[in-house]
């Protein structure tokens, strides 16, 4: 299962709804209820998902679903 | 202060039209001069705490760009900063201050303080996070500092949006620049100051029903948002001339369905700072359970009471809508199973009633002039008994009309109408505003406003000019 995929069910876990759909463009604005509160638990529950550990200078450049994957994507290069 | 007065118009006039005759090497220039310009003529004072705190803040911010002791230099910069708005603001706290009549007596408040501090402490924060490969030369950062339509209110810049266009191939954009202007002048002589004449009467005296004090409380919403989106559209539209597009601030915030939307909706650029530079830190500084969330929205709203000024009311107001989001944020799930319940478009609709209601609520604490008179107005509001007024022509209209006269009747009806109408239609009206077109029956509708319905005496007083 490739990282996006992996994102999107851990984000699909923090909603409690198994329809949304998630892409590497998808961002805060594309899903209701995804918000400053919400956010932290969603890299909360990354990170725990991919053993990894944001720093908050990495938090801060995540716009995109796709920023979360280049990001996963450096830590394990 | 000067600002969208007629005064300030014909100086933005003159200043624009030397503008487009200096070359375009200098602009940069002349705009930092014309800022300091414009900060010192209102006043003195202000100009030299600018100029000593940007100036100590950039060469702390040259420190950093240094191989050595960065966190030094940052720490540095950020007392400086933190010093200059606690003691040219909160040290001289206000002695006698009323929203009513505008009068701020303030021992030495240094004008923009509140905003150029924070916009330093940004520039300070994303240097240490996140070092840029470029360094920010002293004239763009003075000018990132002083800029004038931001200087007095607003709204709060970020570097990396505003540094980036200050390249010389800039264009002036006179028409959506003044359509701008002029729009913001309407939100402010024609909605604004007419509600704060109903609000102001009214709010001399608690009213015994609930009821009154609710519709004031209402009344109070909508001449904020008119003032503070009315200064902004002028602060933006000024900027808009010289081909600048600076942060918007409202996103037609009073349409929000929720606590949570309203915050993303109102007073966007010090909400955003605030996200990113307090509220994100400590909450991933404590991720990993609710209570480090629950603390951190606290932490975030307590500083955000503060920044507003150092009185009990404000902190108050600020800590109403931490416990309204943390609320939210407990009741996400029970929110979730409701809306499955009702269907989306009621429980948008019961979500936006219960909004207004409640953000009106809390500028009780923010308009009133002290704790007790607000939780006086809010235990009314929030009383079983005498709810109503037993005679709504005596108890309610007259009074929120200012008197039973014919014309005092006619003016409220006049103010309501136009309120609704600018609310109803605004979105529309941006939409057609920011296109380079001009928009010629929108212009005339709203110099015919102006002229007929405007009211004139407080055009240079906005209330978060006080902040």
């Amino acid at each position: 299962m490739d990282n996006l995929t992996q994102i999107e069910a851990v984000i699909r876990k923090v909603f409690k709804d198994d329809s949304l759909i998630i892409d590497a463009q998808t961002s805060a604005d594309d899903i209701d209820g995804w918000d400053s509160l919400t956010h932290l638990q969603i890299i909360t529950e990354i990170e725990k998902h991919f053993s990894v550990k944001f720093t908050l200078s990495e938090l801060l450049d995540v716009n995109t679903v796709g920023d979360i994957d280049r990001i996963i994507q450096q830590k394990f290069a | 202060m000067p600002f969208g007065n007629l005064t300030y118009l014909v100086g933005l006039i003159v200043a624009l039209l030397i503008y487009s005759a200096v070359g375009t090497v200098f602009r940069t220039l002349y705009l930092l001069l014309l800022s300091l310009g414009f900060l010192g003529y209102i006043s003195p004072e202000s100009l030299v705490i600018l100029l000593l705190v940007s100036s100590l803040s950039y060469a702390c911010y040259s420190g950093m760009r240094g191989q050595t002791n960065r966190s030094l230099w940052f720490f540095l910069g950020v007392a400086i900063n933190l010093t200059g708005l606690f003691f040219f603001r909160e040290f001289s706290i206000r002695e006698s201050w009323s929203i009513s009549s505008y009068s701020v007596e303030y021992a030495l408040i240094a004008v923009g303080i509140s905003f150029y501090s924070l916009q330093n402490l940004g520039v300070l924060i994303k240097e240490k996070l996140q070092p840029s490969a470029m360094t920010i030369p002293f004239t763009d950062f003075m000018l990132f500092s002083a800029f004038f339509p931001k200087i007095i209110s607003g709204p709060l810049l970020r570097h990396e949006n505003f540094l980036p266009q200050l390249s010389p191939d800039r264009n002036i954009d006179w028409v959506p620049g003044i359509q701008r202007i002029l729009f913001g002048i309407v939100k402010k002589t024609v909605i604004a100051d007419r509600l704060a004449y109903l609000v102001n009467h009214n709010f001399e005296t608690v009213d015994p029903t609930g009821w009154n004090n609710l519709i004031v409380a209402h009344l109070f919403a909508l001449q904020l948002y008119f003032d503070f989106s009315g200064y902004t559209d002028i602060a933006l539209g000024s900027a808009r001339l010289f081909g600048f597009k600076l942060t918007e601030n409202f996103n037609f915030p009073l349409r929000a369905t929720s606590i949570t939307e309203f915050w993303r909706r109102w007073h966007i650029s010090l909400t955003s700072w605030l996200r990113d530079f307090v509220y994100t830190p400590v909450a991933f500084g404590l991720r990993g359970s609710v209570l480090g969330i629950l603390l951190a929205i606290l932490i975030t709203f307590a500083l955000s009471g503060i920044w507003h000024g150092l009185a009990l009311t404000f902190i108050i107001y600020a800590c109403t809508h931490a416990a309204y989001l943390m609320g939210e944020f407990l009741l996400r799930d029970f929110r979730m199973k409701i809306k499955v319940v009702v269907g989306k478009s009621v429980f948008n609709l019961l979500g936006w009633f219960l909004t207004v209601n409640l953000v009106s609520i809390s500028f009780l604490f923010f308009r009133s002039t002290s704790c007790i008179d607000a939780l006086d107005r809010i235990g009314h509001v929030f009383s079983c008994s005498n709810f109503f007024p037993s005679n709504w022509k005596s108890g309610f209209i007259y009074k929120i009309a200012v008197g039973g006269d014919q014309q005092n009747i006619f003016n409220l009806s006049i103010t309501l109408a136009l309120t609704f109408t600018v609310l109803l239609a605004e979105k529309y009206v941006y939409r057609r505003l920011e296109s380079n077109k001009i928009r010629v029956g929108l212009m005339v509708l709203f110099m015919v406003s102006i002229g007929l319905f405007g009211v004139f005496t407080d055009l240079d007083k906005f209330i978060y000019g006080q902040f």
